[in-house]
């Protein structure tokens, strides 16, 4: 009987759809257990109700990370060059901040640019979709002979988990090499949601079944698996339990409630934007309110290697909306101070335009992130590229610099060596230093 | 040659052959000096070299045998022969040479100087000692601790905890009382940090009342959504090194921020859909540290918090958002293929 077969032979009825609905958004069964542990196993979750402390102080408890999958224009967002023939259509827009011009199509993020650090220096080592995003999430290069965990998961590993009853790491409309657990057990992967509407599909105990009866379905349950247990006592199946486990726990939970838009104003919504993206960011602000650590939201579509400037048309405003909605949703919550929210993306796109497809390519020596809140400076520009966008002339910032910049906000410790299970030694941002000019 | 102290010449010839003996060991001796005073420029580019472009200075590498043997152009090393041998060369020109190595601080000691040499002259032996070597890449030794990056909040409460020693493990888990999660707010600080992730509904007055015990070590109080009242506002202002206080969506109102008056160290207070209304903002005035207050959602008025406004200038009283407009409907982004 494989784990396949396992899933497929729960009884179909009840919540256990709830655990398929989840399989079915994931991945590949490879990375199965979706919520994390809550065995409370490692030291620091034991430690949760009790003291534990971390290594610098921690500026931030929780980071949103917005992904931008396909690699985002520098140029034509948030390192502008007005007058070099590198620039094409996009037009300058004047922000809350003196000297910061941003693309024209951020209307309502100008407003807020005080509230945000921009990153003009980055630079990565990978310019291929796959390198670069695995670069990004983990801070390692992509090799064939260990799969490296990403932030969220680091995060959990070397600070835990706040909320006992939720994963500590979720990630909405996921994609290959975005958040993972990598050779971290797979208590560590994020709970991956497909659709921020549906929430955790299945959640709920269906009406037709009691509470009773589903005790009694849930004791045989354990009964037959303590059978299988027995018989295959090996991590996945451990794993497996776990995530049962957990899963019922949570549908207990009244935090379940955090999954649920439906208790968000429609105004609101609205303001968020009505797509995957927007509502993403509104279900990572409540996920964050109930103490989740890690929240991932990726956006696809920024591959313009054709018709750049139509497609920023179309891209650039579903940023704006979604982003612009979720700084001010969380300052006027207060959560902004707490909260690190990350704009990432693989690489930038060339400077020059291709004008057969009036695309531009993939560019990696330079390009932009953003962030803000969690302790970092609002309003200020972090590194510069040269007068035409193609190389970063003035502080630098490398994506495992990017990494350890966020991990210095989280309070985690960025010298703590985890060994993969071949013994070899990692650190949750490889050998990146935090860039210091961008804490307040 | 000046003339030697017949004393000084009996010692030399006694002690010479004695010194010769002892034969330089490179791992223990040389490598050292090297690893002090060379690798920052001359190391492992994944774990020695400083700054942005992280290639070996002169294109050589000093970390490693091969390295230091196999390299094209002139002999960094020649066996026996330190005059030939630029390793020696160079640490040997006279102080201002521009090209003398280390560039900065000064040259190595003359003892140190004079070892490097007799090392090279007894043929340049390394013993067992490889170091790192080619497409073994990066050494396994991780990188060192980088330098302290300090915020404002982690000088304040370096100032804030100044002196003061960890609590022993069993007076934090009482404070607790199984449902507070209580971190240090740094490794070794005395001062703390508390929320309630999870167990809000159990958070009550009584709550509170455990976690006073630890009195003035909290900096940070997480009270959000829970089930306090007005009266744990008392206790809490005796927290007297309390720098941010979370009390958003509970039923605390006027009353309560009337008793939190004084609470000297409190620059963060989240008021965020509370009962609190007009009567309580000037209440905020005796708070002298605050920077923000969260009042979204509340009773309080427009005009009342323009005249706060006005009364602390500096003080960020943050209210409504301003979300962006929704007139209109966007489309969800366009997705296609990507090409790798
Ligand atoms: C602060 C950085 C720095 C330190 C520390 C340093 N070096 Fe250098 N070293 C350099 C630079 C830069 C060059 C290249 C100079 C040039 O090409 O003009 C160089 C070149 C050399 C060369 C010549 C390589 C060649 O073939 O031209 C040798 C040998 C050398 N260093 C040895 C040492 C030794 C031995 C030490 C330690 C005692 C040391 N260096 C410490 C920066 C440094």
């Amino acid at each position: 009987m494989s784990f396949r077969d396992l899933a497929r032979s729960s009884d179909p009825e009840s919540r256990r759809s709830f655990l398929r609905g989840l399989a079915a958004s994931c991945l590949g069964l490879a990375s199965y257990p979706l919520i994390a542990s809550p065995a409370l196993a490692a030291a620091r979750d034991l430690a949760a109700f009790g003291a534990r402390s971390p290594a610098p102080t921690a500026t931030a408890r929780s980071v949103i990370y917005l992904y931008m999958s396909g690699g985002m224009s520098h140029l034509d967002t948030f390192d502008l060059k007005p007058g070099a023939e590198t620039q094409g259509p996009t037009l300058p827009l004047k922000t809350a901040v003196d000297d910061l011009f941003i693309s024209s199509q951020f209307e309502n993020l100008a407003g807020l640019m005080d509230r945000v650090a921009v990153i003009n220096g980055m630079f990565s080592s990978q310019g291929a979709h796959l390198q670069g995003r695995y670069k990004l999430h983990t801070g390692y290069d992509l090799r064939g002979t260990i799969a490296h965990p990403s932030l969220g998961a680091w995060l959990q590993k070397l600070g835990g988990r706040l909320n006992p009853n939720l994963p500590a790491h979720v990630a909405i409309n996921p994609e290959l090499h975005t958040a993972s657990a990598g050779f971290f057990p797979s208590e560590y992967a994020p709970l991956p949601i497909g659709d921020p509407e549906q929430g955790l599909a299945h959640a709920h105990r269906p009406e037709s079944v009691s509470d009773a009866a589903y005790q009694r379905r849930l004791a045989r349950l354990a009964r037959m698996n303590a059978a299988f247990r027995e018989k295959y006592d090996v991590t996945r199946v451990r794993d497996y339990d776990e995530m049962y486990a957990q899963a019922v726990k949570l549908m207990a939970s009244r935090d379940l409630a955090a999954f649920d838009l439906g208790a968000e104003d429609e105004d609101l919504r609205d303001a968020y934007g009505r797509n995957q993206f927007g509502q993403g960011c509104l279900l990572a602000r409540r996920l964050v309110e109930h103490d989740v650590r890690f929240v991932e939201v990726v956006m696809g579509g920024w591959d313009t290697h054709d018709e750049n400037f139509d497609r920023m048309e179309d891209l650039c405003p579903v940023l704006d909306r979604g982003l612009a909605a979720l700084l001010a949703d969380l300052e006027a919550r207060g959560l902004l101070e707490d909260t690190l929210v990350v704009l990432a993306t693989e690489f930038g796109r060339s400077p020059e335009i291709k004008s057969e497809r009036n695309g531009r390519d993939h560019h990696p020596k330079a390009f932009s992130c953003l962030l803000a809140g969690g302790g970092v400076k609002g309003g200020v520009r972090w590194g510069r590229t040269c007068e035409r966008g193609i190389d970063v002339v003035e502080n630098r910032v490398t994506v495992p610099d990017f990494n350890a910049t966020i991990a210095q906000a989280l309070g985690l410790p960025l010298d703590e060596v985890i060994h993969s299970a071949s013994g070899r030694p990692f650190t949750v941002a490889d050998k990146g230093q935090p860039v210091s000019g961008l804490f307040a | 040659m000046r003339p030697v102290h017949p004393f000084a010449a009996f010692l030399l010839l006694v002690a010479a052959p004695l010194v010769a003996q002892e034969k330089v060991d490179f791992a223990r001796d040389v490598q050292p000096i090297l690893s002090r005073s060379c690798y920052e420029c001359h190391g492992n580019p994944a774990t020695d070299l400083k700054g942005p472009s992280k290639r070996p200075k002169g294109n050589l590498r000093l970390d490693g045998k091969s390295y230091m043997l196999e390299r094209h152009g002139e002999a960094v090393l020649t066996a026996g022969k330190p005059a030939s041998s630029l390793l020696y060369e160079l640490i040997a020109l006279p102080k201002g040479d521009p090209d003398l190595m280390p560039p900065e601080g000064g040259p190595l000691k003359a003892d140190e100087q004079a070892l490097i040499r007799r090392w090279i002259e007894e043929g340049a032996d390394f013993g067992a000692w490889e170091g790192n070597k080619p497409g073994a890449g990066q050494s396994p030794v991780p990188a060192a601790a980088p330098a302290p990056v300090t915020s404002s909040r982690s000088r304040l409460y370096e100032e804030l905890g100044r002196g003061l020693e960890p609590l022993p493990a069993d007076r934090l888990a009482a404070a607790a009382g199984g449902i507070a999660l209580i971190e240090a707010v740094a490794q070794g600080s005395g001062l703390y940090r508390v929320a309630f992730s999870a167990h809000e509904a159990e958070v009550d007055d009584a709550a509170v009342k455990r976690l006073a015990t630890l009195g003035d070590r909290i900096v940070e109080l997480r009270l959000g959504r829970s089930r306090v009242t007005d009266k744990a506002l008392a206790l809490i202002a005796g927290m007297e090194r309390l720098a941010r206080l979370d009390l958003r969506e509970t039923a605390v109102g006027d009353a309560g921020l009337a008793k939190l008056a004084g609470a000297k160290e409190l620059r963060y207070l989240n008021l965020f859909g509370t009962k609190v209304s007009d009567a309580g903002l000037p209440l905020l005035v005796e708070l002298p540290r605050l920077e923000s207050v969260y009042l979204w959602r509340t009773a309080v008025s427009e005009d009342a918090v323009a005249v706060l406004r006005k009364r602390l200038p500096k003080l960020s009283v943050v209210t409504a958002p301003r979300l962006p407009a929704n007139d209109e409907e966007e489309p969800a982004p366009r997705r296609r293929r990507q090409a790798n």
